[in-house]
């Protein structure tokens, strides 16, 4: 028996064996797997036990604050700005999940960073998270969803030597507060679910951040990129084209507005910039070729993601050089063709001309805080340059002469100096959107406003710059 | 050293468990220590000093490292319970202390353990009873038919009744085990049991395949069946009993499979507890238990720090999951080798033991702790079916308490020595 007894000494040891392998798998090979699984509400209970950071606007303002609530998280969000902030916030859900700030922000709102050093990680737990302060203007915020409205587009404003985005508005909006809800019907289902269905199936995707990802063609408002690439290759400012209202190109055409399509005859580009002219700006493309214009579009950071501190910001688009013939490119000059720019990127070129050619990293972030402790602070730092300061301040000048006499007008401010420039994108068998980029003040500009109203069927220069002008006046106030 | 000196030593490295884990909880849950909740430390240290005490009277010479290896497990049960469920715990006190009282007593009764054997069949008897006595007399609790009501009690019988058949398993086969393991025929080098040596095999197997079926309590039924199969293995040491035991016993289990929902159900889960149409529902604690082994990772979040609450009955079955939640790896590995260590004394204990019977005891009741804490253990962390049995020592239940306290006890008596030992005293 002694032999046996052994060897069932050794099954013992051969099962704790068995034990410790899949106890492994468990803790530490699947342990990922596991944690993931969205059946595993461990994380949720823990995540919605803390109650979670403050978003705060630059003011001072609480837009976002976790709250007491009943059932089994101990706390939800509340949104007190309704959906003004919605795209930015994003919304904090036990159910749907996270976006915009709420998602990019989680770690230093639920207190995880910037971390408190390991002998204060190991002896106490986090119950209150840090408090992010934003850059965002409420009073610019409002000020463009007044001027905006109930019209589908996008308004975002930047601090062009920081970087800081003043206000970031998209219609149409969604109202967080509905969506964190953690109210049910008398039948036990969650109320939010309703509205997340009814949100998702909105046509209009009022979730679209259309700031920051919606591509439009961007019309005439590219033109500035096209005669940044132009100063910049070497093509002066007085360079004379003949401009008729239709220029032959390729085998077909090239027309400007108007009806019938405006002459100018020899014009230079600064005239063809202020009265926006599309057969000026097509000969300035052929002349550069394709090449120059990608490359300079690419140096202003179309193709590439931005590097905005909120989640989902979009690369936009401009066509290889290769796969542009003759007339492609021409329409190209002028803002057509295959181009597709979101609002965020034509306020970033907006930012290199007002920053001396200098385009600082975006970011709605500015401090991270404990009760009132600075913990962390953005710092602001150059993303791209993509032209010289000369180029900058010509085409500054250019861009107030469009306000003062060109197509842009209505982007005046009394007693203060506004740059801007209008686009009308046409958009194949839709009404075309309207487009303006501003820059004010002029001699030392410190907010760039880009504006679309998609499919308004009007111009740049009565529907957006209109809306510009408003978003100046309060950020200048 | 006396083996008493070494249990005192040992003891005494295990006593800081309860008093840092108290004052753990306290300062995770309340950022301060309550003096009041030193009561359970210290009436926890209080027993085992007990039950050591009388052991230098009782049995000075019994093996010294099975109370304090049991003395971890409850420490680590107590601390976790409280975390849990401080009632629970609290009634788990007194529990323990009938526990160690109940122990002390059989030690100090039963000077001969060998009279054990005689009375075999009215114990096996009184076993089967108690197992059956659900059937009539029992209440309905999760859908399986495990427990007696008296007054304010809720006994398993099913605990007592596992030390019972575990002391018949060692006293039949002591008796049978020359006549067994001699006979049958040589097969391809493989030694065969005489088709009516396979009687006894064949009772154990309707056995189980009737708690099985009429009580739904899988996880007696493997143990039952696991702790007979080890005592014939080393009672004989032929295989082949094991291996047509393996084989007879899942052929019962497929049948059962396809005879019953309920088991299906449990085969279903066990398979995939994260499917997305079960995860909420039949598979809802399986999948909780190892999202709570995950969310410990290596070292776990810390006592009182983690959610085991999620999981239903997590003061019972699934006590082991909160002990890999919130001591990780390294405490669940921990737990496991305490029991490993148990068993290599409990082995140890039945291969110094003279006597036939006293080896196949120890044997027995060793099999009975190493199987139903592997059974629950695997079954929690999904490497066998979940069944419904508690860790030894750790889980939340008097009548679980009380029988393995008994066992200790049994354990202890067999380790001094047989028969002629007794006379000397």
């Amino acid at each position: 028996m002694q032999k046996s007894i052994k060897r069932l000494g050794v099954f013992f040891v051969a099962l704790t064996l068995v034990m410790v392998v899949n106890l492994s798998y468990l803790q530490v090979w699947g342990q990922k797997t596991l944690l993931e699984n969205p059946a595993n509400t461990r994380r949720l209970v823990r995540e919605y036990g803390i109650a979670r950071g403050r978003i705060i606007a630059a003011d001072g303002q609480v837009l976002a604050e976790s709250v007491r609530s009943a059932g089994p998280f101990a706390y939800r969000r509340t949104y007190n700005q309704g959906s003004l902030f919605c795209h930015i916030l994003g919304y904090d859900s036990p159910q749907f999940g996270r976006t915009g700030l709420e998602a990019s922000y989680n770690d230093q709102l639920l207190g995880r960073k910037p971390s408190r050093g390991w002998a204060e990680e190991m002896i106490s737990d986090v119950d209150e998270g840090n408090d992010v302060y934003l850059t965002v203007d409420p009073r610019v915020q409002a000020a463009a969803a007044q001027a905006l409205g109930s019209r589908k587009g996008a308004v975002v404003a930047v601090n062009p030597k920081t970087g800081a985005v003043l206000a970031m508005y998209s219609w149409p909006t969604f109202d967080p507060a509905s969506l964190v809800s953690q109210e049910r019907s008398a039948e036990g289902s969650l109320l939010a679910e309703a509205v997340m269905r009814a949100y998702s199936e909105n046509p209009d995707n009022p979730f679209l951040n259309r700031a920051t990802m919606g591509l439009y063609t961007p019309g005439s408002s590219f033109k500035v990129v096209t005669a940044a690439a132009a100063l910049e290759s070497g093509i002066p400012v007085d360079t004379v084209f003949d401009c008729p209202g239709i220029w032959q190109v390729g085998g077909s055409r090239v027309t400007n507005y108007g009806e019938p399509p405006r002459s100018f005859g020899s014009i230079d580009m600064r005239t063809g910039l202020v009265y926006s002219v599309n057969t000026y700006f097509a000969q300035l493309a052929v002349r550069m070729g394709a090449e120059t214009i990608t490359d300079y579009a690419e140096r202003f950071g179309i193709n590439s993601v931005p590097p905005l501190d909120l989640p989902g910001a979009t690369a936009s688009r401009i066509p290889p050089a290769k796969s542009m013939d003759v007339v492609s490119l021409a329409w190209s000059g002028v803002g057509q063709a295959e181009l597709l720019l979101t609002p965020l990127q034509l306020c970033l070129v907006g930012c290199a001309v007002a920053n001396g050619g200098r385009i600082m990293a975006p970011h709605l972030v500015k401090e991270i805080r404990r009760a009132q402790t600075i913990l962390d602070r953005y710092d602001p730092y150059v993303w791209k340059t993509p032209i010289s300061p000369r180029t900058a301040s010509q085409l500054l000048q250019m861009m107030v002469a469009v306000v003062e006499e060109g197509t842009g007008t209505r982007a005046t401010v009394p007693g203060i100096t506004v740059a801007g420039k209008t686009g009308t994108a046409e958009v194949e068998g839709k009404p075309s959107h309207a487009w303006f980029l501003g820059l004010a003040p002029a001699e030392n500009p410190s907010v760039v406003v880009a504006v679309v109203v998609e499919n308004s069927g009007g111009s740049g220069g009565t529907v957006a710059a209109p809306i510009a002008r408003e978003v100046i006046r309060a950020a200048l106030r | 050293m006396k083996p008493r000196w070494k249990e005192a030593l040992l003891l005494a490295a295990a006593l800081p468990i309860p008093f840092l884990g108290w004052v753990s909880l306290d300062l995770a849950r309340e950022d301060r220590v309550t003096a009041g909740n030193l009561m359970y430390p210290l009436v926890l240290s209080g027993l085992f000093l007990l039950a050591h005490i009388s052991l230098r009277y009782l049995r000075p010479e019994a093996d010294p490292f099975l109370l304090p290896t049991t003395a971890i497990l409850c420490f680590t049960g107590m601390v976790m319970l409280l975390r849990l469920n401080p009632h629970m715990s609290r009634l788990q006190l007194i529990w323990l202390g009938v526990a160690v009282f109940l122990m002390v007593l059989l030690v100090a009764l039963l000077r001969d353990w060998s009279v054990l054997e005689r009375y075999r069949y009215t114990l096996a008897l009184l076993g089967l009873l108690l197992l059956f006595s659900t059937i009539v007399f029992g209440k309905e609790v999760n859908g399986a038919r495990l427990w007696l009501v008296l007054g304010p009690v809720r006994l398993q019988p099913s605990e007592l009744a596992k030390i019972l058949l575990a002391v018949f398993f060692a006293a039949y086969l002591a008796e049978r085990r020359e006549l067994i393991a001699g006979a049958g025929r040589t097969l391809l080098g493989f030694h065969l049991p005489r088709p009516r040596d396979l009687g006894p095999l064949l009772t154990m197997w309707a056995l189980s395949l009737l708690l099985l079926i009429f009580q739904r309590d899988l996880g007696s039924s493997m143990l039952f069946f696991g702790i007979f199969l080890a005592v014939i293995y080393v009672a004989t040491g032929r295989l082949a009993f094991v291996i047509v035991g393996l084989v007879l016993f899942l052929a019962g289990a497929v049948l059962t499979f396809f005879l019953f929902d309920h088991v299906r159900t449990r085969v279903d889960t066990w398979l995939d507890p994260l499917n997305p149409e079960t995860v909420n529902d039949e598979s809802y604690q399986i999948a909780q238990s190892l999202f709570a082994f995950a969310s410990g990772g290596l070292s776990g979040t810390g006592l009182g720090r983690g959610n085991p609450d999620i999981i239903p009955y997590v003061e019972t079955d699934f006590v082991y999951a909160s002990v890999g939640e919130e001591f990780g790896l390294a405490g669940a590995v921990a737990l496991a080798l305490l029991y490993l260590i148990f068993c290599g004394r409990g082995l140890r204990i039945a291969l110094q033991c003279k006597e036939d019977f006293g080896k196949l005891l120890a044997v027995s009741l060793t099999a009975v702790v190493g199987l139903q804490s592997f059974v629950i253990m695997a079954g929690v962390t999904r490497l066998l079916p979940l069944t419904g049995i508690t860790l030894p020592f750790v889980s939340y239940g008097g009548s679980s308490l009380v029988s393995n306290f008994l066992l200790v006890g049994l354990l202890l008596c067999v380790s001094e020595g047989g028969p002629e030992h007794a006379e000397e005293h």
